[in-house]
């Protein structure tokens, strides 16, 4: 699965128990819906690292790299892109 | 201490309530119970007021709102939150994630109801108490006897109310009316000195992962793991909760820990003037639930079930902190709230005994939801106000 995918089934699933509020998309505002609060980002930040090798560094810790599915695929793209 | 004066069960005609333990629950239910009229004895096993909240340093307290931010319950919660808001200007609503909370001084919050209980009449305080023995006849506690300083009085109480947290006075009547808890318990280090905006979100969740990174690489020990970091009600304050096993705690390597967390966070710019100014004792969040004439149940609180005997209203999400696998959050459906009924805060198989705040009579995950500060206020509240109204 594209990590796309990927991120859309498990934040879909983990952080809506699989059922999403109306009006949502890729470009759905976690943050300002409360869904990104600090203890799903932990366990969204170990997914990432654990399933798909993407790891965060500290000056990745901003709110627009975690704002939206499509915000942290790029992010996770760029990273996997940079690691190559 | 001012305005709280000692025990005299024989000088008063009228049976009072025996509400035992001092904490969110027992406070709130001498209050009410006393503003309905009746004459309460509040019997507390330490020196102080306050309970997990004040001996444990909870900072956030929930329970108090609705997911959009309005009070969940009028009453006491709401007067709490008010007189909160007058004792310290820095006490202030925060959303954190879909829920909100009330930022607080534990010391600020001791203080507030302090005052409040003393200004309020009849409530007589027995501090350093207990309950030793409880005389049953037809499902109705009778007489009391209160253990205080080596000095043994008794009661004759109209009701009991076990607001222990840990269901210690039905547990006294009979073992088997309480079920075991089955939580983490926690210790919370305040810090003091911290730059402002340190612990900003997600500013806190990059420290974190690198604490846990030193935990991993020995360079923290493992207490660290599974630490957690939250910002405080002043600009420069900041708190770390470890997750501890109640069976397992052991205060000498916590003392380490809090040590050696305190050096690693002094070599972040943030913290580089920090030092630790409160340690809490350990903190319980379940230490046994009584078996009531209802338990509430996780189906209750997910499809928002109401009750027509409602003690209270609620809606913290199901904050589970289990003893293998750690803390997971499940939020309840969105605007959904549910009731607690006062059977639950009523112990099957009695006529006058009752138990509010966190050892209500529920499932564990429902428990997990309830046990919230501002819900133990409504529940204390609730039951205090019923005893008071029905003994007139
Ligand atoms: C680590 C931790 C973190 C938490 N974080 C939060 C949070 O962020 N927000 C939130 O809202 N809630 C939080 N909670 C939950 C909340 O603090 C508690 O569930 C709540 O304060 C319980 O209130 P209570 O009145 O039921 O019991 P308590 O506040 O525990 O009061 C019980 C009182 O009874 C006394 N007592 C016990 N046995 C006896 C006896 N035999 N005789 C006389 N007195 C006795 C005790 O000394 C105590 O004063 C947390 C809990 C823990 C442990």
């Amino acid at each position: 699965m594209d990590i796309h995918d990927a991120l859309r089934s498990y934040i879909i699933n983990e952080a809506f128990k699989g059922t999403v509020p109306e009006g949502f998309d890729d470009d759905y505002d976690l943050i300002e819906s409360g869904a990104m609060d600090s203890l799903f980002m932990m366990n969204l930040i170990t997914y990432l690292g654990q399933q798909h090798q993407v790891e965060f560094g500290m000056n990745d810790m901003v709110p627009k790299n975690f704002k939206s599915i499509n915000a942290l695929s790029e992010f996770s793209r760029n990273k996997l892109a940079s690691a190559q | 201490m001012n305005g709280i004066r000692p025990v005299r069960p024989s000088s008063d005609p009228s049976n009072p309530v025996v509400v035992v333990g001092a904490g969110a629950a027992g406070i709130s239910c001498a209050l009410s119970a006393a503003e309905a009229g009746a004459r309460v004895v509040l019997l507390e096993k330490s020196a102080e007021l306050g309970g997990t909240v004040s001996q444990a340093l909870i900072h956030t307290l929930g329970g108090l709102f609705d997911d959009q931010g309005s009070l969940l319950n009028t009453g006491l919660p709401a007067e709490l939150a008010e007189r909160l808001g007058q004792a310290c200007s820095y006490t202030k609503q925060r959303r954190i994630g879909k829920t909100w909370v009330l930022d607080v001084d534990p010391a600020k919050y001791a203080n507030v109801i302090t005052d409040w209980v003393a200004t309020t009449p009849n409530i007589d305080i027995v501090f350093h108490a207990s309950v030793t023995k409880l005389s049953i006849h037809a499902g109705q506690i009778g007489q009391i006897t209160i253990s205080s300083n080596g000095n043994f009085d008794s009661v004759q109480p109209a009701a009991v109310v076990d607001a222990t947290g840990d269901a210690n006075v039905v547990r006294l009547v009979d073992a088997e009316r309480v079920a075991n808890g089955v939580a983490l318990g926690g210790v919370i280090l305040q810090f003091r000195g911290v730059a402002t905006d340190a612990l900003r979100f997600p500013n806190g969740v990059a420290l974190l992962m690198d604490i846990r990174k030193a935990a991993e690489t020995h360079q923290l020990p493992p207490e660290c793991l599974t630490l957690w970091l939250d910002t405080g009600v002043y600009p420069d304050e900041a708190y770390a909760k470890f997750n501890v096993t109640p069976e397992q705690y052991d205060a000498a390597s916590m003392q380490t820990a809090a040590a050696r967390l305190l050096a690693f966070l002094q070599t972040k710019p943030a913290f580089g003037q920090a030092f630790i100014n409160a340690q809490g004792r350990l903190g319980i969040r379940d230490g046994g639930r009584i078996k009531g004439e209802y338990c509430l149940t996780e189906a209750d609180i997910k499809s928002g079930k109401q009750f027509t005997d409602r003690a209270c209203r609620a809606c913290w999400p199901i904050e589970h902190w289990h003893p293998g696998k750690g803390l997971s959050l499940e939020y309840l459906p969105a605007g959904s709230t549910y009731d607690i009924p006062l059977r639950s805060l009523k112990v099957a198989g009695f006529t006058n005994l009752w138990a509010a705040g966190k050892c209500l009579s529920a499932e564990p995950r429902a428990q997990a939801s309830a046990r919230v500060v501002g819900t133990c206020w409504a529940m204390g509240e609730a039951v205090g106000k019923y005893l008071g109204g029905n003994l007139q």
